[in-house]
């Protein structure tokens, strides 16, 4: 299991701060080279764009929070969403104007995860989105739980499936 | 609003056995050189659960267009054109307010450029007449009846257009009905908006990217049908081509 990565000094952010999280699908299965390749690729732009964060993954799931300038958090969320290595994308929280980081001597911590312990961050991020009142993401939320709650679902007999009906 | 407070759990138990563990860096998009060549043999998990549902999918017989169980077609109808008025003006009243107003200047749809919310007449139904427009004029001399409206959001009501308008099939690109497929972002629409047929294509779309016409093949929908789906899907901006350089098109 590849760890967590606590770095020495919380980078400085006098931009108003966005604290982003969201979860997506990787288009082939994850493995650790698979991880490896990500995380390699992201060297470049980690602490030069003070973001920080933390990424987690299953063998199909990731979950990642990041946090820092709102510019430039825009600019990496434009990025992942553009990435073809995941896919059904779902925010899962924005905090505009945060007024402290959650993660800041993480530059971008990464660990493995059961499916369990994704589906528990899905599920709070969920109620928090509903508690919040109408956020433009929480359909999203609750469209890939009710996806990922039937991936679960024992083997239904057809004849107890839902009719579909055009109506 | 507070953090995730399980994904803090996650990562302090990890983090509290690693000290001095090498630094991570963030997760950013870089393209690999090779995309999606080798997704036909993804082996999801969606996809083996998904291929036993199908097979009871293709005996229900799929008919009929993007209307739900209770929907009242005329206020469908509304919304599906109010729907196709946001989509086509794109997403220039972000941050400010407008509203959709009938040739009569009878204000159908009060939209909420902050959160996409939007508040939908109740009652106009077909009695909107004429061509529909677009106003950020202030409505201080219009007197509006909260009663008579309800929330919805912009992006179920470009749902709908896609759902159940002809004209949204004419605004998805043509590649989309050859190239494969990439359910890039999960719809933001009402859960109460979808069908069966269409968690169905999500799973689907989750084992991997697809064609048009594998998608028809696995599901046996009427063509037409899925026609509307993918539509939606587009206009929506979740789905989009993966072109042949590996790239992904994403509506901005």
């Amino acid at each position: 299991m590849t760890e967590l990565a606590p770095t020495s000094a919380p980078p400085t952010c006098p931009e108003p701060l966005c604290q982003l999280a969201y979860c997506s699908i990787a288009v082939n299965p994850i493995v650790q080279s698979t991880v490896d390749d990500i995380l390699r690729s992201a060297q470049r732009n980690n602490l030069a764009h003070e973001i920080t964060g933390v990424l987690l993954a299953d063998d199909r799931l990731f979950v990642q929070w990041i946090e820092g300038p709102m510019h430039a958090v825009r600019t990496t969320w434009k990025a992942i969403v553009a990435d073809p290595r995941h896919h059904c994308i779902v925010k899962l929280l924005q905090i505009d104007n945060a007024r402290e980081r959650a993660y800041p001597s993480w530059s971008m911590g990464y660990r493995d995860v059961t499916r369990q312990d994704v589906l528990a961050v899905i599920e709070e991020a969920k109620s928090l989105s509903t508690a919040a009142g109408f956020t433009p993401w929480k359909n999203a939320i609750d469209i890939f739980h009710t996806v990922l709650s039937l991936e679960f679902a024992p083997a239904t007999p057809a004849a107890e499936l839902p009719k579909v009906s055009g109506a | 609003m507070k953090a995730l407070e399980s994904l803090r759990r996650l990562a302090e138990r990890a983090a509290a056995g690693t000290p001095g563990a090498p630094v991570r860096p963030q997760l950013v998009a870089e393209m690999p050189e090779s995309r999606y060549a080798d997704y036909a043999q993804s082996s999801s998990p969606f996809a083996q659960f998904a291929s036993a549902e199908l097979r009871h999918m293709a005996k229900v017989s799929l008919t009929g267009g993007g209307l739900v169980a209770g929907d009242d077609p005329q206020a469908a109808w509304l919304e599906a054109r109010i729907g196709q008025v946001l989509w086509a003006q794109g997403k220039p009243h972000k941050g400010r307010s407008i509203h959709v107003l009938d040739a009569s200047n009878q204000v159908l749809a009060i939209c909420d450029g902050v959160n996409y919310k939007v508040q939908v007449h109740k009652r106009a139904g077909i009695a909107a007449r004429g061509a529909l427009h677009l106003s950020s004029a202030p409505l201080n001399d219009v007197t509006l009846e909260a009663a008579d409206y309800r929330e919805s959001d912009a992006w179920s009501l470009i749902w709908r257009f896609g759902q159940i308008m002809p004209e949204a099939l004419v605004a998805v690109p043509a590649r989309f009905a050859t190239d494969a497929l990439s359910l890039r972002r999960m719809p933001l629409v009402s859960v109460a908006l979808l069908q069966p047929r269409h968690l169905m294509l999500i799973r689907l779309f989750a084992s991997g990217p697809r064609r048009f016409e594998e998608l028809l093949a696995m599901t046996g929908m009427d063509r037409q049908l899925l026609q509307h789906d993918v539509a939606a899907l587009y206009l929506v901006r979740s789905l989009s081509c993966v072109v042949q350089t590996g790239a992904t098109e994403v509506q901005s």
